[in-house]
């Protein structure tokens, strides 16, 4: 078996990828993350057996990982387990198809207890000045809105439920409050929804406990571009110029602006004299 | 497979820094720039005013380590008149541009080519791309106008590439 070792960028984390798990991403991969969303606890992932995430801890994501198409099953355990035989989560099966990007989230159930789901991302594109935001409950708390500028933008949503809006790009301050309240459980926190953009929040913890808390995974590149450049209106540099240089429909334009302008004048001139 | 902290505000990327003013001394070009989205028809916002430039502000700046920083002007305007950008066309390969940001920091390009290409045929996801080497694209307006839509038919477009820092 191949093993490939590489330092993770949070502090002592080591992430050994398997010969299961090809390094390449190729035309029709899936693409994977995973969210650590389990408060309090250091795991060990493992995919089809192969150790793929050591020592993973809460709050942090993993990905994206390339993966073949297909169905893989995902294991986690306590950090000090030897192998996948006596998993705290799963294993469960993550039906992966070609082309689709999902994130696996490991997370508490409305009642406490460790769960994980898999998410499909939306990643279709959006209008030039748009991004998406995707708003999940993985926490153990009731249904929630979430509230923008005092007015809820996502109304009763519940764990394990996404609730996915468009928006123009821009930051939103977003509270999370229990179902048809106001009172702040989470936020008000500042999310900037990236132009171009899949920003998804994730809000998770335990209600009971006193840690929710939000986590945000960001996919770029969903954006599309200006349909043109309309940057002049008067022909004044036209190759097509009438022979006489000055184009005529100008001139008729400035007449009719003068006009305009006048008939302003006159009624200013008019209403001047009524005031005296 | 790389880790990252999820965290709200951990992974905030480097804002992109706007830029304020687009100079071409030997064109005698010196204007003022707006940062803008894109208007009701999904075409790029312009400032009606010919002597205010307008930046794409959701693509990349000078100071973004690659894509193409477009930053268009009107050629003409009926209650303004000429702009500075229809001296565009005179510029030629190897004409300096230098773009100046908010804070004073300045970068400068060097023209590569000035195309005249009408608006069906271009490319705009070319012409906005935000991936790829680190260039400079001005836009204005040009060639043949339609006198029924009050429209020009085609854009001029110029490409500068970063000037080496010296």
């Amino acid at each position: 078996m191949r093993t490939t070792i590489l330092a993770g960028i949070a502090a002592g984390a080591l992430i050994a990828t398997g010969a299961a798990l090809p390094a390449a991403a190729a035309d029709g991969d899936a693409s994977l993350s995973v969210l650590h969303a389990v408060p309090g606890v250091t795991v060990d992932v493992y995919v089809d057996g192969a150790l793929t995430l050591d020592d993973f801890t809460p709050g942090t994501l993993a990905g994206p990982l390339a993966l073949p198409a297909g169905s893989y099953s995902v294991a986690i355990t306590a950090s000090d387990a030897a192998d996948a035989s006596a998993p705290l989560i799963g294993p469960i099966d993550l039906p992966l198809a070609a082309n689709g990007n999902y994130t696996a989230v490991a997370h508490l159930d409305a009642a406490g207890a460790p769960t994980a789901t898999l998410y499909t991302n939306d990643t279709s594109t959006l209008a030039a000045g748009q991004g998406r935001l995707t708003v999940r409950h993985d926490a153990a708390a009731p249904a929630v809105d979430v509230l923008a500028g005092g007015a809820a933008v996502v109304s009763n949503l519940s764990n394990p439920g996404e609730s996915v809006l468009t928006l123009p790009a821009g930051t939103v301050s977003a509270t999370v409050a229990a179902t048809g309240t106001t009172d702040p459980v989470i936020g008000p926190a500042d999310v900037t929804v990236a132009e171009g953009s899949n920003t998804i929040v994730y809000a998770w913890g335990s209600l009971a406990d006193g840690n929710l808390a939000l986590a945000v995974q960001t996919i770029d590149g969903l954006h599309s571009n200006p349909g043109g450049v309309p940057a002049g209106s008067a022909g004044l540099v036209a190759t097509n110029q009438p022979a006489d240089g000055a184009p005529l429909w100008i001139g008729a334009a400035f007449l009719v602006l003068a006009g305009l302008a006048g008939a302003a004048l006159l009624r200013r001139r008019t209403t001047a004299k009524a005031g005296l | 497979m790389p880790l990252s902290d999820a965290s709200l505000g951990a992974a905030a990327t480097a804002p992109t820094v706007p830029p304020v003013r687009v100079e071409v001394p030997s064109l005698g070009i010196d204007i003022s720039i707006a940062a803008e989205s894109v208007d009701d028809t999904g075409a790029l916002a312009l400032p009606e005013n010919p002597d205010v430039a307008s930046w794409y502000r959701w693509g990349p700046s000078p100071w973004n380590p690659e894509g193409a920083t477009v930053i268009a002007s009107h050629v003409d305007s009926l209650e303004y008149g000429l702009g500075q950008f229809a001296r565009l066309p005179d510029a030629t390969a190897g004409t300096r541009i230098s773009v100046t940001a908010a804070d004073g920091r300045v970068a400068d390009f060097e023209v590569q080519h000035v195309d005249l290409a009408e608006k069906d045929g271009i490319d705009w996801g070319q012409v906005f791309d935000r991936e790829g080497p680190a260039r400079l694209v001005l836009i204005t307006c040009g060639g043949e106008f339609d006198y029924d839509t009050g429209h020009y038919r085609s854009n001029v477009i110029v490409t500068a590439v970063p000037v080496p820092a010296a």
